[in-house]
């Protein structure tokens, strides 16, 4: 069980900093879209 | 209470120092579920400027750690050093969740803890700054969700009962929703922006 819970965490953490990173692409995405859209952008 | 009932006003650390204050005015977010409305959030994201967006997308992580228990993705920042993010500690702070106005806090805290606060950890600096009692009640609001969190992760590591079994199945499920949301909205803008670079070279 412990090594089990071990390899979770160690699953969890890695997820974790794919989500920031995913968090990253999708910002930049939507900001390029913004910028070739033309859409207006508030605030 | 529901949790989703719960007026954001009422939570303390949603401060009209966020960059999205204005908007979630003009859309009328006033509760917490709206907040957790993953669809009606990534509606506001499309319409806001970079800076409302990012300060958005960790003020929703930090909520979802709150009411949810959801781990917070940008947590591993916690353990980085201050000295190495003396050049970005407006990004790394913002990517907490922090408002304008808490940052200056945080970095006026560093300014005048001297030298020394460089070596360490972006967690023990918060650990400090509680048990110093000097900074502002927005600030430490937020600072008490990250220590929190981080308490409980090393909990989580640290037991090897069933129950932990069971919330870490929990939170891995969770996660992978999360990544799984990001992914089909990843895939979204992608297909939009292919569609208006074949409208533009139409239009040439």
């Amino acid at each position: 069980m412990d090594n089990l819970i071990k390899d979770i965490n160690k699953v969890l953490e890695d997820l974790k900093m794919e989500i920031a990173n995913k968090q990253i692409e999708l910002d930049d995405l939507i900001e390029e879209y913004q910028s070739k859209s033309g859409e207006i952008i508030e605030n | 209470m529901e949790y989703y009932e719960i007026e954001l006003s009422t939570i303390g650390v949603y401060t009209y120092h966020y960059a999205f204050f204005d908007m979630f005015k003009k859309y009328n977010i006033t509760t917490l579920g709206q907040v957790l409305d993953d669809n009606l959030m990534y509606g506001i994201m499309e319409k806001c400027r970079q800076k409302s967006r990012r300060e958005l997308c960790s003020f929703i992580s930090l909520m979802k750690y709150k009411y949810l228990n959801i781990p917070i993705p940008n947590d591993y920042l916690l353990d980085r050093k201050i000295a190495t993010i003396e050049y970005t500690l407006d990004d790394t702070f913002g990517s907490l969740g922090f408002p304008e106005l808490c940052i200056k806090d945080l970095k006026n805290q560093i300014q005048n803890q001297g030298n020394e606060i460089l070596n360490i950890t972006i967690k023990d600096f918060f650990k400090r700054l509680i048990s110093q009692g000097q900074c502002r009640d927005a600030t430490r609001k937020i600072i008490e969700i990250y220590l929190e969190a981080s308490e409980k992760k090393n909990d989580l590591a640290s037991n090897n009962d069933y129950d932990t079994l069971k919330e870490l199945k929990i939170q891995l499920e969770n996660l992978i929703k999360i990544r799984d949301d990001l992914d089909f909205e990843i895939k979204k803008f992608k297909e939009s922006l292919s569609k208006l670079e074949e409208r533009s070279i139409g239009d040439k």
